[in-house]
């Protein structure tokens, strides 16, 4: 039996992971709180081994046959490493979006994120950028802003700054 | 009792409570199709308008009209553009939405509202039949039942897992443990919190789903680099078909309306449950199981029914014993005090006429709706070939409020970018996600409703006459699909999956 | 930008800032609430009392406030209340445009040494409160427990007690009553919500519940259950009896009777100071105190508005007994200064 370690497999060694140390943590629960996760965990931690078993025993069997779940599939027909560089670069933008909100608040990152993908990521031209993004602001302030008023956070540089 | 029924009728179509009907239909719609727009939050701001307008009926066209119409537009979110309009709201997304890409958001948007129709006159067809009945019905469905029904629930995993039952069911695990996060009720001891407060209250499902869907999905756009339609097939025709799909499953769309509705009138299984049920008996029922995730209309015809026909289901528990069904009817129970009604037994005979009115409510705010919905389809469906990269920042901009505005949370958007993250991986590796939804939805109930039970009826719970009929469902429905799903592979695919189950 | 750049642009947005502060300084020698929102910050979701309340003054307190601000509802449910609560004590402005609703228990938390409290709760500065929320608790007419007394017999079968999670009234009074004078109950945990409960208590799944006294008479299903007979009230929680249950005991009364230590005592005292606080209305320790007097004068004024009455009776939110701002805030601090025997005690009876 050869072993390859594949992301793949990483993956389902990391399940094993997740279920061994949520059932470790219970261990230290009075007997109502515990006995619910455990009850799950433990016969998961059985069928976590035995995934990686079937992984690794016929990674052919396991994981590529046509049968694939009941959900839907990545794209295949885009070029693998071209694959790889859009999804880091989407991923950048999705995580950006995050720490701009908790940085400097809905208002400004939804204008400058928006602005920013249109112009600079897609390369779309002034007029459309500008007003895709003057939309889309319009929408949050009016809907939600004006309308729901939601408590929306300030943002975290203008509490380090004092200016609330 | 028919004379009731009748001017019921003649109420809702009088005016001004027509007017005020339409009125509660059109930001129902609004708040419906833009993602994070709460319909609970709505209802809460627009309550006060219930003292203005004063009259009961009118009152009750507004805000229940409103409400209704919140959950069938919701659906045209998740099919367009693969974000849930609600958390509870997301089942539609895992058929809904590959068939937008594959071309057929008309006929997937056709088929969602025909038979949110269809299950929305069925679900008030249920509650008008209920009302003599409603007491008991209620009084009948006690917590070990609910148990069961949830146990049931969990079956569906396994038939949710698709071609590797191993991995299904570790994801319908991992959807279990999860929902053992927060404060145990038990004991009061925080499970898994992390030494945070946000996490006390568990992980709420709305900032979940959008983050295991949309944001994959999202991914997936920008890889393509196209539109999110992805082959130019029929335009218009599409929506006629997803209606016609509606009669031709007219028994699954039926069944699931009927799940709807049933759910909806118990109290305690919470919104998310009716939805995910009915799409993972959808997929159970179906003769090739393996079709679903892939654009199946029947998937999107099952969540589609079930969203729409659970108001009439809600309404059951509200009207018979001033006992909220849903978080939605606690704010409405509000408007029932603001104009002077007092649900409860009352609403069973001095106010049958108002019981009667709020069911032709139901019908007519969906009748109009539908009916409105499918002139603006065709706008709708063209978006979905708009490139995606216009796309994308809208639909981020939708992903991170539509988190936030479910708590006001910040925490909740972190949530939603983790199980992105998740959701993304779990993909890549082909890992189902349905099972892990299903798992988080019911964990919950599961464990509570099992330490009630046994605490209040010691173990005699077993041997009552419903939770064995719901045992024998269940083995019988296992079975079944057991069969099916052999019957429908070939022979060395059928040794495995044989010698995977014996594993288990 | 090299590092002296962003240096020298923080600075420049320091002095803006303060620029725009002493600006802000200054208008606030007038109105300072001129063209201000205010925001109440609500402890729980929408559709429950606190949640109307809050509405409620959304609407009224405006025009009693000089500037006449707009005041909004914000509603930050989470972790038992201490979400909005922290937030309210620790990150809002504290400038007076951040009203906070708590959970008139949430100081329960700290008096037990929560370490996720970051609160004082008798340093927030209270406008006041609007009414009195007592606990009572309830079986079934045909249950064995018809009084205090029989609780206390049946040790074979105790009274099935339904609970949401171990912060509930229902939970407290159960516990109060086994430590004072030796209740038994079957706790039965885990409900969702209160309305399922009371749906247990309809099909006999269990036999009593607690839960505060205001929608006890303000809401279905209990005002069906009254009218025909379907529970018996066995005590309540209040120093004095309320005036639509004459004759159910006071907890008070019955823990005198069975000669409870007055150890016990002053810890139920503690706990059940909560229904005295009803639904209170605070802001943050920071809040200067003109400001602080203009909003309690408000309050006061809202709560004697006749339209504003007229809504509460409306929605069943009655009575209205108001408490002015100086009586919470003297209620606050006593029970943010409890002595350690009280303290541990309190801890013992809420498990944490």
């Amino acid at each position: 039996m050869k072993l390859t370690l594949t992301p793949r497999t990483l993956f389902s060694l990391l399940v094993l992971v997740f279920f061994g140390y949520l059932v470790w943590e219970a261990g230290q629960w009075r007997l109502q709180a515990r006995l619910f996760p455990w009850v799950i965990g433990i016969p998961m931690i059985v069928l976590a081994v035995i995934n990686i078993v079937q992984e690794l025993r016929g990674p052919k069997e396991a994981g590529a046959s046509n049968s694939a779940p009941s959900d839907f599939q990545l794209t295949q027909a885009v070029d693998r490493a071209v694959a790889v560089r859009r999804t880091a670069i989407i991923l950048s933008w999705i995580v950006g979006f995050l720490a701009g909100i908790w940085l400097i608040g809905f208002s400004i990152t939804i204008a400058a994120m928006t602005f920013g993908y249109l112009k600079l990521q897609s390369k779309e031209g002034w007029v459309m950028s500008l007003t895709l993004t003057a939309s889309a602001w319009l929408v949050y302030y009016v809907v939600f802003e004006r309308t729901l008023l939601l408590p929306f956070p300030e943002g975290q540089v203008f509490r380090w700054l004092g200016m609330e | 009792m028919l004379d009731a029924f009748i001017e019921g009728l003649f109420h809702v179509l009088s005016w001004p409570a027509f007017g005020f009907l339409l009125l509660g239909a059109l930001v129902g719609f609004i708040v419906g199709i833009l993602p994070g727009l709460g319909g609970l939050a709505t209802l809460a701001l627009m309550l006060p308008f219930a003292y203005k307008i004063g009259e009961p009926i009118s009152a009750f066209a507004f805000l229940l009209g409103m409400h209704a119409i919140t959950g069938t537009t919701g659906d045209l979110t998740s099919i367009l553009f693969g974000i849930p309009g609600e958390g509870t709201a997301a089942a539609t997304i895992m058929d809904g939405y590959p068939m937008t890409k594959n071309g057929e958001a008309g006929r997937a948007m056709g088929a969602a509202l025909m038979s949110s129709l269809v299950a929305g006159l069925e679900g008030a067809l249920i509650l008008a039949l209920a009302i003599p009945i409603m007491r008991p019905l209620v009084l009948f469905f006690g917590s070990p039942e609910l148990f069961m029904l949830a146990i049931l629930g969990i079956t569906f995993i396994a038939s949710l897992s698709g071609s590797s039952l191993t991995k299904g069911l570790l994801c319908g695990g991992i959807g279990l443990m999860l929902a053992a996060i927060g404060v145990d009720p038990q004991t009061g001891t925080l499970r898994y919190t992390m030494g945070t407060l946000y996490l006390w209250d568990g992980l709420s499902l709305g900032p979940v789903v959008v983050g295991l869907f949309a944001i994959p999905e999202i991914i997936d756009l920008a890889v393509r680099g196209t539109s999110i339609a992805e082959a130019k097939v029929q335009k218009i025709t599409g929506v006629m078909e997803g209606v016609k799909d509606t009669f031709r499953h007219f028994g699954l769309t039926m069944r699931c309306g009927f799940i709807g509705a049933f759910i909806g009138a118990l109290p305690g299984l919470g919104g998310g449950v009716s939805q995910w049920l009915a799409y993972g008996h959808a997929v159970q029922s179906s003769k090739d199981p393996s079709r679903f995730g892939k654009g199946a209309v029947e998937g999107v015809l099952g969540p589609g029914a079930a969203n729409n026909s659970k108001e009439g289901g809600n309404l059951i528990p509200t009207v018979a014993f001033g006992i909220p069904g849903s978080s939605a009817m606690a704010i409405l129970l509000g408007a029932f005090l603001i104009v002077g009604l007092n649900p409860g037994p009352e609403m069973l005979t001095k106010h049958l006429d108002i019981t009667f009115a709020m069911v032709w409510i139901l019908v007519v705010a969906n009748i109009v709706t539908v009916g409105a919905s499918f002139m603006f389809l065709n706008q709708l469906v063209k978006l979905t070939f708009v490139r995606g990269h216009l796309l994308i920042p809208f639909l981020l901009m939708f992903v991170f409020l539509g988190a936030f505005a479910a708590h006001n949370n910040f925490s909740d958007m972190i949530v939603t970018v983790i199980f992105g993250l998740v959701g993304y991986v779990m993909v890549l590796f082909q890992w189902p996600r349905p099972p892990f939804v299903l798992g988080l939805v019911l964990g919950t109930i599961v464990e509570n409703y099992l330490w009630i039970s046994s605490s209040a009826y010691g173990a005699a719970w077993l041997t009552h006459p419903t939770v064995v009929a719901i045992f024998l469902l269940m083995v019988g429905t296992l079975f079944y699909s057991v069969v099916q799903t052999r019957r429908g592979k070939s022979l060395e695919d059928t040794a495995r999956k044989g010698a995977e189950e014996r594993v288990e | 930008m090299t590092k002296r750049a962003i240096y020298q642009s923080i600075l420049v947005l320091l002095l803006a800032g303060f620029l725009l502060m002493s600006f802000v300084g200054q208008a606030a020698a007038k109105d300072f609430y001129e063209g201000k929102t205010i925001r109440i910050l609500v402890c729980c979701s929408p559709g429950g009392f606190y949640d109307r309340w809050s509405r409620l003054f959304a609407r009224y307190l405006g025009k009693y406030i000089p500037g006449e601000p707009d005041i909004i509802v914000q509603n930050m449910p989470g972790a038992g209340g201490l979400i909005v609560t922290n937030y309210a004590y620790k990150v809002a402005k504290q400038d007076g445009t951040a009203i906070v609703a708590p959970l008139g228990g949430q100081y329960l938390d700290q008096v037990a040494g929560r370490k996720e409290v970051l609160f004082d709760f008798g340093k927030f500065q209270w406008l006041g409160t609007q009414e009195v929320a007592h606990s009572v608790l309830f079986c079934r007419k045909d249950s064995k427990f018809q009084s205090v007394e029989d609780l206390i017999k049946n040790k074979k079968e105790p009274a099935k007690l339904g609970n949401t999670g171990t912060s509930g009234s229902s939970y407290f009074i159960g516990k109060v009553l086994e430590k004072a004078v030796g209740a038994n109950f079957n706790f039965v945990m885990g409900y969702p919500g209160g309305s399922e409960i009371d749906l247990a208590v309809e099909r006999g799944e269990v036999a009593c519940r607690g839960m505060t006294i205001p929608p006890h008479f303000g809401r279905e299903p209990y005002l069906t259950w009254h009218k025909t007979n379907f529970i018996t009230q066995l005590i309540q929680t209040g120093s004095e009896r309320d005036s639509r249950m004459k004759d159910v005991p006071t907890l008070g009364e019955v823990m005198e009777k069975y000669k409870t230590p007055q150890e016990i005592r002053s810890i139920a005292k503690v706990i059940f100071a909560s229904g005295d606080f009803g639904r209170p209305l605070g802001v943050g320790p920071g809040v200067p105190a003109d400001r602080v007097k203009l909003l309690r004068t408000a309050y006061a004024k809202a709560l004697a508005d006749p339209q504003l009455l007229a809504e509460a009776e409306k929605g069943r939110m009655t009575p209205v007994i108001p408490a002015s701002g100086e009586k919470v805030q003297k209620l606050a601090e006593f029970v943010s200064n409890q002595p350690k025997e009280v303290v541990d005690g309190v801890k013992a009876i809420l498990g944490r």
